[in-house]
């Protein structure tokens, strides 16, 4: 952490995380009152805190081990928001939510086994998860709304199946192996420590 | 930023990949026929009897919609049959007072399956038709286009409702619940309505 740095900016990253953490709960109560509009603008600021708050933790010194847990239980807690909304409202499957929470578990389970696992789709869940959450909002159709849940069932299965296949597989080597123990949904790696 | 870009481009391309495949398979599964025996619902029911065509879709919040509609009918005395739309559904309509049919609207038209029943059934008979849709945003433009369907085929449309998803459908906040849950309700009164002004 730099000194120079002004207070403002070292915890401007927090903060954008932070407030992705209070839209969670709205999310939830605007998908239950059925307001796709607004639903929509909060997961569109939520994915922008999400892209922005990691590059800025590394740009101003403050990326650490605590901020990022923080960034991914935040994501969590946003995606299992928005899609046990739909749930709960009867317009979406729970599997979505479910498997959410099963992947949550699998990736900081499994972490410390799989530091070096190539997995594009988890590298990007988060992303993947809110990304098809706005698309059920904001596309204003049916049809594309149920492809953007299967999208989303589909890619925390291939997430999930290839961490298991290579905690499985690379358990002994990947052992013996010092290196991060941060699940692969994180956007805001601490230095020393990062996926490949 | 490269690699912040790379990813962005990565995620995106998995994300089509995934939707287009999903897109593919859903459309199959639209455009598929649901075949179901009539169900009764009321049997001793002779304030006036109706014919229920469902095309399900692919969430149950439609079924939902048509059950309210189904039940408001039975508590005001009717007896309710109930399908799906397929090519075996039947057009005989004699012995109906009264058809309803309920569609989700995908592309901002009825699913196929319902269509093709439309087109088979004609002029209905005579008897009077009900159309309830659901959609994810404002339905009013899918009421008018399915009004126009039916209208089109020579059928006389006694009342059509539309039911959003991802709208809000109680703005005057007369009903209590989740946007889904007021909309069952709100389906249940329509039905109660219609039947006290079809007396």
């Amino acid at each position: 952490m730099s000194n120079s740095t002004p207070l403002a900016l070292r915890l401007l990253p927090h903060g954008l995380t932070a407030l992705r953490l209070a839209l969670a709960p709205a999310i939830f109560e605007l998908i239950l009152a059925g307001r796709g509009l607004a639903t929509a603008g909060c997961l569109a600021v939520a994915m922008a805190t999400d892209a922005a708050d990691g590059p800025l933790a590394r740009r101003h010194g403050v990326a650490s081990r605590a901020g990022a847990w923080f960034d991914v239980w935040t994501d969590f807690l946003v995606i299992e928001a928005a899609f046990a909304g739909f749930a709960v409202a009867g317009v979406g499957p729970w599997a979505v939510p479910v498997f959410a929470a099963l992947s949550f578990a699998l990736f900081a389970a499994t972490a410390r086994v799989t530091p070096r696992f190539q997995d594009p789709v988890g590298k990007n869940i988060g992303g993947i998860l809110m990304g098809a959450a706005f698309a059920v909002v904001a596309s204003r159709d049916l049809m594309l709304a149920e492809a953007a849940f299967a999208v989303a069932i589909a890619a925390l299965c291939a997430t999930m199946a290839g961490r298991v296949l290579f905690a499985l597989a690379g358990q002994a080597s990947s052992a013996a192996t010092p290196g991060s123990t941060l699940p692969s949904i994180h956007s805001r790696k601490a230095p020393p420590a990062v996926e490949t | 930023m490269g690699t912040f870009l790379r990813r962005i481009l990565i995620g995106l391309l998995i994300i089509g990949i995934l939707a287009f495949g999903a897109l593919a398979w859903l459309n199959w599964q639209v455009q598929r026929e649901t075949v179901t025996p009539l169900q009764t619902l009321n049997g001793q029911g002779n304030a006036g009897r109706a014919l229920t065509v469902l095309n399900p879709g692919l969430s149950p919040f439609p079924e939902r919609i048509m059950t309210a509609f189904d039940n408001g009918l039975a508590e005001s005395g009717w007896r309710i049959d109930q399908t799906t739309a397929s090519s075996e559904t039947t057009t005989d309509f004699g012995e109906y007072d009264l058809i309803v049919l309920v569609s989700p609207i995908y592309g901002g038209q009825v699913a196929a399956p319902l269509q093709a029943y439309i087109a088979r059934a004609g002029d209905f008979g005579g008897t009077q038709v009900v159309a309830i849709v659901t959609s994810a945003g404002d339905p009013k433009e899918p009421m008018a286009h399915t009004r126009d369907l039916i209208a089109g085929n020579g059928g006389s449309v006694a009342g059509i409702f539309g039911y959003a998803v991802y709208q809000p459908n109680d703005e005057e906040g007369n009903y209590a619940g989740s946007n889904t849950d007021r909309a069952v309700a709100m389906a249940h009164d329509a039905a109660v309505g219609l039947v006290q002004g079809l007396r």
